[in-house]
């Protein structure tokens, strides 16, 4: 097996504890045959890793008076910092149950308006490295589920002790001997691995730019300088509004209805301080309240009561579970992470281009070079 | 306008090189005829690599050029567009490829991004003036409050354009000056048909108007005489650009 995927498949195994309830023990079938997949689509591309999940910081500015702010910073962490034939770009790992086969789908056509694109350029650019270009790396979840075998799959897979090219195990051939067999794990992960590497490529896996203009991030710093402002006002006055539109989002209550309700309050025992607002974020120094992430812009855009519950407050449930979708994408990003810090290193990179960690230093030294771009407009150091 | 002297204006700017696209063989046919002098120029760009690869080269070579004249910005278009429709719609222009609820041209928009964000970094890095020329239509105008008329547009797809103006600090429309005589209207159908005169005298346009579409942020007179030879068209110009500085200089 290829050293890189091994390493995949490797941080998958770990992330998932062998005691794993039944729903997360498919979850982690449904990643490995995905990283299989994604393996046998992306491995030769021409992304050579510089950075895998590096989290960047920066001063906040304002565009207009070229002014820093006194209370907030920004930050965010970037899935990958790369080099796509000698430019900088950075990478984006994305899970949906969208369409992305379709370049003119909604999911797609969205993102020419998303701010996380230009939160990451605008951040890398203040930072002094001007990126050229952010890719969205998307896979988009299985819709197969584990099924009924017909009696010729039973049949052939009991002779051949193969299924859709694997060699099976014993506790695999047992489970056809029942009236009704159904697939296990093992054979799921199969069939899924060949639908999503040979059969369907495309529906599981795309690759897509989201170019910004200089313009463009401009425009983002000055909306950015201005929730912050807004931030800032609700925190002074201590309104935080509510928005009733937002508290079945996500497929399910906002965690905070009961507190909105009148239900539960904050200070009772089933909730609890986190001493970072931003979990997402290691490495963040204090309590994080004053670091502007573009999850807590897009909460604050969202509702101003769960963004103050969230990231003023800071709080969260003694008991809180992690939802099945964001368990998902957690994993998917750590087996990315694996995948590519395996080639970045050099060291587990022999079924790919053994130049990208050469290829990575010189990216970096072409990125100090960048530091000579000119800053944002109105960005100069001033301290106000 | 056709025929309005886009290249041997764009030929006057400080230290060209031409970036002809596909099909755009007016600058070889000026110097052929002897009247413009050799200019520095790209091979013509058959593909949207070709395209990037040259303006890639002027950001990171040595050269002494000082302005990009592109030739055309709407062939450089279509150069994206074939690229796109490769790569997305497997060279299918048809209703079930690039042209099906025209999604080709939304599609293309992330290229048409780079493209921008690529000269944006041969100007900030190279310190390189960016003329783009383009070719124009003429398009009927749904009018909101009265009657509907014709204007001049680029001949490019509207959100394309609409990307491009956004992003260009000046855009100017060239045409000629033309008068027209005894106008007079037809009793059936109201509409008003007159004889033109003149129609050699060459203008620029630097403000928005009904027929025709332009900005600039240098402060430019709205109208600019372009004289009767190409030398002075460039005088008149940037004797205007210099008026527009020391206006917005007080």
């Amino acid at each position: 097996m290829p050293r890189r995927l091994d390493a995949g498949l490797s941080a998958v195994d770990a992330f998932v504890r062998p005691a794993s309830d039944e729903s997360r023990a498919l979850m982690a079938v449904k990643c490995r045959s995905l990283l299989a997949g994604y393996h046998a689509r992306w491995a030769d591309a021409e992304y050579l890793p510089v950075a895998v999940e590096r989290v960047v910081q920066s001063d906040l500015w304002n565009p207009g008076t070229g002014r820093k702010s006194r209370s907030f910073t920004v930050a965010g962490k970037i899935d990958l910092s790369a080099a796509f034939r000698d430019r900088a770009v950075l990478m984006d790992h994305k899970t949906t149950a969208e369409d992305i086969s379709d370049p003119n789908s909604p999911y797609w056509r969205q993102l020419i308006v998303e701010g996380q694109p230009s939160h990451y350029m605008l951040l890398e650019w203040l930072n002094g490295r001007k990126v050229d270009d952010a890719v969205w790396d998307v896979v988009r979840k299985p819709t197969i589920s584990p099924k009924l075998l017909t009696k010729a799959e039973a049949r052939s897979a009991a002779v051949t002790h193969e299924y859709f090219g694997r060699h099976l195990a014993d506790e695999s051939i047992l489970a056809l001997n029942v009236e009704k067999p159904r697939e296990t794990l093992e054979m799921y992960e199969a069939r899924l691995a060949h639908d999503c590497t040979l059969a369907r490529p495309e529906w599981y896996f795309q690759r897509r730019s989201i170019p910004r203009l200089d313009a463009e991030l401009h425009e983002y710093a000055v909306e950015l300088w201005e929730h912050g402002q807004e931030i800032l006002h609700a925190r002074n006055t201590g309104r935080h509004a509510r928005n009733s539109g937002a508290c079945m989002l996500y497929g399910g209550p906002c965690k905070f209805l009961g507190i909105c309700s009148g239900h539960d309050a904050p200070d009772t025992d089933n909730w609890r301080r986190k001493p970072c607002v931003h979990t997402e974020l290691p490495g963040i120094e204090g309590d994080g309240r004053n670091v502007l992430t573009n999850s807590r812009i897009r909460c604050f855009q969202t509702c101003r009561r769960k963004h103050f519950y969230e990231y003023e407050l800071g709080i969260e449930r003694q008991d809180e579970e992690e939802r099945d979708a964001l368990y998902f994408g957690n994993l998917w990003h750590r087996a990315l992470e694996a995948w590519f810090l395996a080639s970045q290193k050099g060291v587990l990179n022999d079924d790919t281009n053994s130049a990208s960690n050469s290829a990575g230093s010189e990216l970096a030294a072409g990125g100090a070079s960048r530091n000579e771009q000119p800053p944002l407009p109105g960005c100069d150091q001033q301290q106000g | 306008m056709e025929g309005w002297g886009k290249t041997s204006f764009a030929a006057q700017t400080v230290k060209p090189v031409f970036l002809e696209t596909k099909g755009e063989t007016g600058l070889e046919t000026l110097i052929d005829s002897g009247r413009l002098p050799e200019v520095p120029h790209f091979p013509e760009a058959q593909s949207w690599d070709d395209l990037l690869g040259a303006i890639e080269t002027l950001t990171v070579e040595d050269h002494p050029y000082r302005t990009l004249a592109l030739d055309t910005v709407n062939g450089a278009e279509r150069l994206c567009h074939e690229f796109v429709c490769e790569r997305d719609f497997n060279n299918d222009w048809g209703e079930r490829g690039f042209m099906g609820y025209m999604r080709g041209f939304e599609v293309a928009l992330a290229e048409w991004r780079k493209f921008l964000n690529a000269l944006d970094r041969l100007r900030a890095e190279r310190r390189m003036a960016i003329v783009s020329l383009c070719h124009t239509k003429v398009k009927p105008f749904k009018n909101p409050e009265g009657a509907d008329y014709d204007r001049y547009t680029p001949d490019m797809h509207d959100k394309t354009w609409g990307l491009t103006h956004k992003w260009a600090d000046v855009v100017l429309f060239g045409n000629f000056e033309v008068t027209l005589t005894a106008v007079q209207e037809n009793k059936k159908t109201g509409a008003a048909r007159g004889k033109g005169a003149g129609g050699n005298h060459r203008m620029l346009f630097t403000e928005r108007h009904a027929s025709y579409d332009a900005k600039n942020r240098l402060g430019l007179p709205a109208e600019i005489d372009m004289g009767s030879t190409v030398a002075e068209a460039w005088a008149n110009f940037m004797a205007a650009v210099k008026q527009g500085r020391e206006a917005a200089n007080g």
